[in-house]
């Protein structure tokens, strides 16, 4: 019994100091120091704690539509997103915060990948305002509390000024009216 | 003796004027040219203009733009970038992207220290990332500002660019 009165007290102190701690994230760091730990200072900037899964990544996903501004992309993906480009032009972005989709969406994907959610890159396509073209573009889908949704915080930024939020966590259902993509390639987010 | 008084007073209150207006370090529209290898380039400046003064020794690529209406453009020189923005039948400066042989319209070239940057341009400034900029208001909202940055690495200015006013379609 005493050592349950004892016990008792260091539960409740180590509760709370992990609860004044600083934010943990998930995942795994990618093992380029200077990468890692910019992306941990923005997590650590952006999420709480004490909030859901989904409460950080709607956080991170504001972040990243306010914290870019859009410049044309000079990157060579013509091999694709490997892990290589992937983290090279998220570090790009977290430097010199400019770049467009293609920067966007890894850097997305190398936050999120942090925070635990399994992350892919869409190599996809998005139709203009006024519907006169599809233009190539890329965004992500991400795993989140079991279920898969697309994030596209550049065209909730630039195409949906008064809805944002809207383009965060989206379902197939949503985004095909805006954007295509090879829908065997990439999960289903119903 | 109160002439004395008088004269100390005088003094006393032009010291004080002179420190109240001391800072004279800003940023202003001015500020938005770079000379890069001799050559003043300044934004907004249609883009054929700048190729003649800089050379053809540059490698060139286009796509549909996620953002704005036509192409984004680049022009890439060993130490230098140049971002476009479609306006009609031209094509003129949004950004200008330096990494080599600059000087900013204050004679700030690479190499700089912070302290330099901000003795020359004040402490008005944006720091996010490795990046410090100077930006002018914007005539609308939705647009992003003019501005002046200098990209910093180890406290040491890496880069200089300039960016146009602009607004996404």
């Amino acid at each position: 019994m005493r050592k349950c009165v004892w016990l008792a007290p260091v539960l409740a102190l180590l509760l709370l100091l992990a609860a004044c701690g600083g934010y943990v994230p998930a995942g795994e760091p990618t093992g380029n120091e200077t990468l890692d730990a910019d992306v941990l200072s923005v997590l650590e900037e952006v999420c709480e704690t004490g909030n859901s899964l989904e409460e950080n990544v709607r956080a991170v996903y504001d972040w990243v539509a306010e914290a870019i501004t859009y410049r044309a992309s000079t990157a060579d993906t013509s091999e694709g997103f490997t892990e290589e480009v992937t983290e090279e032009l998220a570090a790009d972005m977290l430097s010199k915060r400019r770049g467009a989709c293609d920067g966007e969406a890894a850097l997305m994907a190398v936050l999120l990948r942090r925070m635990g959610c399994e992350t892919v890159i869409v190599e996809g396509q998005f139709l203009r305002a006024d519907g006169s073209e599809w233009v190539d573009h890329a965004w992500v889908i991400a795993r989140i509390d079991g279920s898969y949704y697309h994030l596209d915080p550049l065209y909730g930024r630039y195409y949906a000024e008064n809805d944002i939020a809207s383009y965060c966590m989206a379902g197939d259902s949503f985004l095909e009216a805006t954007h295509q993509w090879d829908r065997e390639a990439y999960p289903a987010c119903p | 003796m109160k002439k004395i008084a008088a004269l100390t007073l005088c003094v006393l209150l032009l010291a004080g004027l002179c420190a109240c207006g001391g800072d004279s370090a800003s940023f202003t529209s001015d500020d938005l040219s770079l000379t890069v290898h001799g050559s003043v380039v300044t934004v907004e400046t249609p883009v054929e203009e700048i190729l003649s003064l800089l050379g053809q020794d540059y490698d060139y690529a286009e796509a549909i733009s996620c953002v704005y209406e036509g192409m984004d453009k680049t022009f890439d020189y060993a130490d230098a970038t140049l971002y476009t923005y479609p306006d009609g039948d031209a094509d003129r400066l949004m950004e200008l992207y330096c990494t080599g042989d600059v000087q900013t319209a204050k004679g700030l070239g690479l190499g700089a220290s912070r302290d330099d940057i901000v003795k020359l341009y004040g402490s008005d400034c944006k720091e996010a990332g490795s990046v410090l900029a100077y930006e002018l208001p914007v005539s609308s909202p939705e647009n992003l500002p003019a501005s002046l940055y200098f990209l910093l690495k180890d406290g040491t200015v890496e880069a200089i660019a300039i960016t146009a006013e602009h607004r996404a379609e």
